[in-house]
């Protein structure tokens, strides 16, 4: 039942719109679950992402020229425009565009995975024993993350990468090692508010060791807000990969990397424009739907 | 007899929500006389805040809708008059809500609150006249000094001290008490008070109501009061609505409604009230009734010890005795021969 | 003293960034001096280069030459260009400042009263596609949008210039901002020629922050226009525009000033690109070409240079905050 709110000020139609929000009838997990399932961007969101995770693992037996991955010249059809032959067209050597955005998917991917794994493992713990040890180390560690809040991450992903040798994976271990402080920030944040739970105290008056409090006790419970930055920032790590490999400082040629597509082809615009505009049509339904996730969790969450 | 201040007719209010149609204002009928102080008392979800909302003319529309019934203020229909019109009747109605902390801005100085008002009645809601205003400095001047000047009538010792301040600074019955000298500031006939002392501290309580009935005696206002306490409404209203799940189920002067009480919800209120001379008190038992789906008749029926089958049928009719009206079927037998 | 305490502060940090990518630079893999000099380079003119540059003394050293350099202004040559890399930014600075201004400026113009109204109507028609734009605008790959848009307003519509910042001669120098700098001595000619230019990179570099800042002034402005003191604002009478103008939005802001604050470093990092496809003379163009030759001064200069004016736009951020909110300053 509704209650009609009074206080004074309050504004009446607020009560009702919330009352449309909690139909507390199911259970926790199945409530949240069925209100993310409603969430039809949301759902449309990991679909995309589920699709292009099986084109990735599939690509070598679906895509249509799997030779055109590596070098492979096919002068008599160097920049044809789409058809039904090539549905993409083929880009400045020849190749089908369709089948190196397809193998571009495996790319971008990993990009995101390897990204964050790092940023993950470096941030979290991090984070966590700033926020659990305080003191020192904290301080250190808030100087390291406001410090380098001032460079911009791409240009120090840039910096790092090229100092280290222009190479996609080099790129990745470049952006992951820049983006590790938001995760860091997070969970320093998140330790903070919960150290003083109950569950806390109980497990360290029973003698827990440090390491088992922040790891089995506070992780698991600041996990929410971590998976919701998680998939927001998978958006941004394949936006800024396919960045530096645009700048020229992440994959090379003939790497069938979306980025890398686009700057090569660049050169030959505004001919064949469809070899720069499917890569980046592709970095741009990537990163919506992982945006897309990225909401849907953080709703799927905050209802806690 | 001069024209009522405000008179609401058999008003009726349903709220479409996603879960259904809330039959929130059942039966209201409510009229005040200029110069009278009109207090509306019930238990928190009866509707008084509704009813109040809808003559500050603050009800989000949409969601809420007037099935039947006229709101009359200062002798005009609200139901005639378009938006702009209904705005510019606003200068005419002080407004005191229930918690001046959260109604004043914490941004700004009260002295630049209490001016945008100010310049604003002025410019007759006109939005270029009060941008210019505003930035004149002899109107700015002008409205500093009403400014003090209500702060003055609302006993603020050093009304340019407070004038500079932040709402942050004061404390909070100098905060209520600036709210009523910025419900002032329109010269109002109407004050609408929205539990107006429930935010302080008992002894604070006291003289604002002091304050109030002070003010309202020299500026010649007629008031809504709303409350839920019966004490205040007998120290500051003249006469008194008792108003349950929404339908206004009694009115009478307010000496009489609370010492000899004719609806049995009024009579359960009354002997709510913990009294020195003995015993302790007796809620009323039962629960404000669901608005989705109210019972078709008489809505206290459910929690009424005395009810009859007709009560629970039959919506109840208003019968007179006097000064006095109840909603009742109790009472109807009596009439009927 | 809380001013102090901040300036010194910000100083701190720069100090820490420049070491940080001195020592960067200098330690990672990669042989600038072999790449600058070229393939056939014998190693006596490698090893006299490396004199000649100094760096063949210990970083220590290094470190305080560079540090006194730093004073003096000079901030060590460039291996792409024959001259002081203080001299280049200093002369470059300018283009990337008018970009990215401009942009700020844009987004901003056009995200507050988008998100102020998104607010007011919502579920209107500009809440939904505010809230779409929000999703998408961040969404784009910066490259990518530059380059359809040289193509869609450059080559197929042929509306604006897609390279450069002028056609014709550019205005007096007072500032090095031409859009001032034109308008100051009155040539009008340069200041639609400049303003020509500036549409497409402009365009370019604030879709993305204006989708967040509409995100963010629509959220904010929802929970402020919830809280009582507007509704009882209305019910006083005082009229929409006021409310939502200038009492909402002045709590609402604070947010949004944050925000501001984060996207100018982001906003800097989309310059890289940006001026790239454009072939905007600027200092982040300079920067990424330093970058891809391993220029050690260029980029340690660049960034340098990159990290003070982030850190005194924070600074400023953070005055303005404390001056819109005025229990800060009393309370703090």
């Amino acid at each position: 039942m509704a209650i009609v709110e009074e206080t004074a000020g309050g504004v009446v139609s607020r009560t009702a719109e919330e009352a449309e929000m909690a139909p507390a009838r199911k259970s926790g997990f199945r409530r949240r679950l069925s209100r993310f399932l409603h969430n039809r961007l949301a759902v449309a969101g990991t679909l995309v992402l589920l699709f292009l995770l099986l084109v990735a693992m599939l690509v070598p037996w679906i895509a249509p020229y799997p030779d055109d991955v590596a070098d492979s010249l096919n002068f008599d059809a160097v920049l044809a425009p789409p058809s039904l032959q090539h549905l993409m067209g083929t880009d400045e050597v020849g190749r089908d565009v369709l089948t190196r955005v397809m193998f571009g998917a495996r790319w971008s991917l990993a990009m995101a995975a390897i990204v964050l794994g790092i940023a993950v493992t470096l941030g979290v713990p991090l984070g966590l024993c700033a926020g659990y040890y305080g003191g020192v180390l904290e301080q250190i560690l808030m100087r390291l993350t406001d410090g380098f809040s001032a460079v911009p991450a791409l240009v120090l992903a840039l910096a790092i990468t090229v100092l280290l040798g222009p190479s996609l994976l080099n790129a990745m271990v470049a952006i992951g090692f820049v983006w590790w402080r938001g995760f860091a920030r997070i969970a320093h944040g998140q330790t903070l508010s919960k150290k003083q739970e109950t569950y806390v105290v109980v497990a360290r008056s029973l003698g827990a060791s440090d390491l088992h409090v922040m790891f089995r006790e506070i992780l698991p419970n600041i996990s929410s807000p971590l998976f919701v930055s998680l998939a927001l920032n998978a958006g941004y790590a394949v936006l800024t990969g396919t960045a530096l490999s645009f700048l020229g400082a992440g994959a090379r040629p003939p790497t069938p990397e979306w980025g890398q597509m686009v700057a090569s082809s660049r050169n030959y615009l505004p001919q064949g424009w469809w070899a720069s505009l499917f890569p980046g049509l592709a970095i741009f339904v990537t990163v919506v739907s992982f945006n897309l996730l990225g909401d849907g969790l953080r709703d799927y969450f905050s209802e806690e | 007899m001069a024209e009522p201040v405000v008179r609401l007719t058999s008003l009726r209010v349903d709220f479409h929500t996603a879960d259904g149609v809330e039959q929130v204002i059942r039966d209201v009928t409510l009229r005040i006389d200029p110069g009278e102080i009109v207090g509306l008392v019930g238990e928190s979800g009866c509707g008084k805040s509704v009813t109040a909302k809808l003559l500050l003319g603050i009800l989000p529309m949409p969601p809420a809708r007037l099935k039947n019934g006229t709101v009359e203020m200062f002798g005009r229909d609200l139901a005639m008059l378009g938006a702009v019109e209904r705005d510019t009747l606003k200068k005419h109605v002080a407004y005191v809500p229930q918690d001046p902390s959260a109604v004043l801005n914490p941004s700004f100085t009260i002295a630049s609150q209490m001016i945008d008002m100010i310049v604003w009645y002025e410019s007759d809601r006109r939005l270029l006249e009060y941008f210019r205003r505003r930035h004149s400095k002899r109107h700015v001047a002008r409205a500093h000094d009403f400014a003090a000047e209500l702060l003055g009538k609302v006993q603020i010792a050093d009304p340019d001290d407070v004038l500079r301040r932040y709402p942050v600074q004061l404390s909070g019955g100098m905060r209520q008490r600036v709210l009523l000298a910025m419900a002032l500031s329109g010269r109002p006939k109407l004050m609408i008070a929205d539990e107006p002392t429930t935010a302080l501290d008992v002894t604070v309580q006291k003289r604002t109501i002091d304050l109030l009935k002070d003010l309202a005696q020299r500026e010649h206002l007629a008031g809504l009061y709303i409350t839920h306490d019966l004490g205040v409404a007998r120290e500051i209203c003249a006469r008194t609505y008792v108003m349950y799940a929404g339908t206004t189920v009694e009115n009478g002067p307010t000496a009489e409604l609370l010492d000899r009480p004719l609806h049995p919800y009024t009579r359960g209120l009354v002997e709510a009230i913990p009294s020195l001379a003995g015993g302790l008190p007796h809620a009323i038992a039962g629960q404000v009734p669901d608005y989705l789906s109210p019972p078709p008749g008489c809505r206290f029926a459910p929690r009424c010890g005395e009810a009859r089958d007709l009560c629970r049928a039959v919506p109840e009719s208003v019968i007179r005795e006097g000064r006095r009206e109840v909603s009742c079927w109790l009472y109807e037998r009596e009439t009927v021969a | 003293m809380r001013f102090l305490s901040r300036l010194a502060n910000m100083l701190i940090v720069i100090l820490f960034v420049s070491i940080f990518m001195f020592v960067l630079v200098r330690v990672l893999p990669g042989d600038p001096v072999g790449a600058a000099l070229g393939e056939g380079a014998t190693k006596e003119q490698i090893d006299k280069f490396r004199t000649q540059m100094g760096m063949d003394k210990p970083l220590e050293v290094q470190y305080a030459v560079y540090l006194r350099g730093l004073f003096d202004g000079h901030f060590g040559p460039s291996l792409i260009e024959p001259r002081d890399v203080g001299d280049i930014v200093w002369e470059r600075l300018p283009a990337t400042l008018e970009l990215v201004l401009c942009s700020l400026m844009l987004a901003i113009v056009l995200g507050v009263p988008l998100g102020i109204v998104a607010a007011t109507h919502r579920n209107g028609p500009i809440d939904q596609l505010s809230r779409l734009w929000s999703l998408t605008g961040v969404s784009f790959p910066p490259f990518w949008a530059a380059l359809m848009l040289q193509l869609l307003l450059g080559a197929a519509l042929a509306l604006v210039p897609i390279t450069g910042r002028m056609s014709g001669p550019p205005p007096e120098h007072f500032t090095g901002l031409y859009l001032v700098d034109a308008l100051l001595t009155g040539n009008l000619s340069a200041f639609g020629d400049a303003l020509h230019h500036l549409i497409a990179p402009t365009l370019v570099m604030a879709v993305g922050p204006l989708a967040q800042i509409t995100s963010m002034v629509r959220s904010t402005m929802l929970d402020e226009l919830a809280k009582p003191y507007v509704s009882y604002n209305r019910a006083v009478g005082m009229p929409s525009f006021l409310i939502n103008y200038k009492y909402a939005l002045r709590n609402a802001f604070s947010s949004t000033l944050t925000l501001i604050g984060f996207l100018f470093p982001i906003m800097i990092g989309g310059a890289f690109i940006v001026e790239k496809v454009f072939a905007w003379p600027g200092i982040a163009r300079f920067g990424a070409d330093s970058i891809l030759a391993n220029d050690y001064n260029a980029i340690v200069g660049v960034t340098l240079v990159v990290c003070l004016f982030v850190v005194v736009v924070n600074f400023v951020t953070e005055e303005l905050y404390s001056a819109l909110d005025p229990r800060i300053r009393l309370e703090g």
